[in-house]
């Protein structure tokens, strides 16, 4: 029960950050919001997979309160992104950056196209794509920065050369 | 457990649609919360921002400098003038046995998150029921009008900006004071509704809250005409939305529901009567800045 709470707090501490004034223009408004599914991809891809669901939920909600958007809105995006993010951390044969920073690419674009079709479900009219296609753009372009120094610590990919399976 | 949650997302998200009210409280809960973190959290991007102003500021000094004397040679002659008007006025005035408008008060406060997102263009600001803030009241910065309080919470409250979906704020336009809708899009620049077919509105009219409603104080100025697509026109505020930093929320009760229960305790300024244009031109984001410092 306890093994959650240094990755939940991390991802807290990581919403709270993203939703103070940064002075953004507008065209970036999704930039920060969408860097925060990279927390949670590698939170949950990591080593012990620590990150509990719950977490993930709770953050999306607090993301709904600091950006005044209905609740639940975030919080099916960071979940969409966790269960990728589960399935690739148990299906993947090899654990190579090239392989993560590839599944963390669909996993972007998937929530990012999520966030775009749900708003425009939601206001029943087709959104402007182009900040949510920059947001997903602009985190998938900063995902090796962001983890690669962390690789090793977090157990993304393995310490020595790819083990051998079968 | 996970099929639990995505469920809960989505009927939070249905019941924001219909915009439930237990929804709007929790909500307003959450946020008065959240609101002393985010105060805390919102410092360093505060430093950071103005760092990056001052040395912005210090590359331009000189090109600043001569900018600064020529507009100073022309407020001078806008002072003169301002001054004849202002002593015309009072005659006139005098001659009319005019009533004296109310002085309007204010609070002056950090913006500590903003939105992102789709939904919403609006700004959390660290003032709320306890400094008199209620929700309908103008927000204003050195540069103009900026949008209206919508949620009010203990010690923060929520103020929608004028480019948000949302935002319908009546306004006069040009000199000749034509009435018409300013319409938030989320985009940065919101369109002018309801412009009669005759109306003679041309680039760079100045655009200000007209009043009509009795919601918004009339003549705070918003921004100027600029061309949009077709024949329509839209508005550059002269504020910069996404760039607010602190701002100042107007005590402005409809005439006919006055109030003047402000909270004990609770830092408030004077405008005073007719001069909320002249607050908004004159008395600058350093202003602003030194009334939240001394809150």
């Amino acid at each position: 029960m306890t093994k959650g709470i240094v990755p939940s707090l991390i991802l807290f501490l990581a919403v709270a950050v993203a939703a103070v004034p940064w002075a953004l223009p507008a065209a970036a408004s999704f930039i920060l919001p969408l860097l925060l599914i990279i927390f949670i991809f590698a939170l949950t891809t990591q080593r012990n997979r620590e990150l509990p669901a719950v977490s993930v939920f709770a953050a999306g909600l607090l993301m709904d309160v600091l950006t005044a958007g209905p609740l639940g809105y975030w919080a099916i995006i960071f979940l969409l992104t966790h269960t990728l993010a589960s399935v690739y951390s148990r299906r993947a044969r090899q654990k190579r950056f090239g392989n993560l920073w590839l599944a963390f690419a669909v996993t972007a674009a998937v929530a990012a196209f999520s966030g775009w079709a749900i708003a425009s479900i939601y206001f029943v009219r087709v959104i402007d794509w182009q900040p949510m296609f920059i947001g997903g753009a602009v985190a998938i372009a900063l995902f090796p920065l962001m983890v690669w120094p962390l690789r090793r610590p977090l157990g993304l990919v393995p310490a020595g050369p790819p083990a051998r399976r079968g | 457990m996970l099929f639990a949650l995505y469920f809960l997302s989505v009927m939070l998200l249905i019941f924001s649609r219909l915009e439930n009210n237990q929804i709007r409280e929790i909500r307003g809960l959450l946020t008065d919360l959240v609101s002393p973190v985010l105060q805390v959290a919102s410092q360093p991007a505060i430093y950071a921002r103005r760092g990056k102003g001052q040395l912005v500021d210090y590359l331009d000094l000189f090109d600043e400098l001569d900018r600064l004397k020529e507009e100073n040679q022309n407020l001078r002659h806008w002072q003169w003038q301002a001054q004849r008007l202002e002593r015309r006025l009072a005659h006139f005035r005098e001659l009319l046995n005019a009533v004296e408008e109310p002085a309007l008060k204010y609070a002056t406060g950090p913006i500590i998150a903003d939105a992102r997102g789709p939904f919403a263009r609006s700004v959390l600001i660290n003032l709320g029921k306890a400094h008199g803030v209620r929700n309908g009241y103008a927000v204003i910065n050195g540069d103009g009008f900026v949008g209206r309080i919508v949620h009010t919470g203990d010690n923060a409250s929520r103020a929608i900006l004028l480019n948000d979906l949302n935002s319908r704020i009546p306004v006069l336009v040009g000199p000749a004071a034509v009435r018409a809708v300013l319409v938030g899009d989320n985009s940065a620049e919101p369109r002018l509704e309801f412009l009669p077919n005759s109306a003679d509105v041309y680039e760079g009219d100045e655009v200000s809250t007209s009043g009509h409603g009795g919601v918004l104080p009339r003549g705070l100025r918003i921004g100027a005409v600029i061309p949009g697509s077709g024949s329509r026109y839209r508005v550059r505020p002269h504020a910069v939305l996404g760039e607010l930093e602190y701002v100042s929320v107007l005590f402005f009760d409809t005439p006919v529901v006055v109030s003047r229960n402000t909270a004990a305790g609770a830092r408030v300024g004077t405008i005073p009567p007719g001069g909320e244009n002249h607050q908004a031109n004159a008395r600058g984001k350093r202003h602003a800045r030194a009334g939240a410092q001394t809150r």
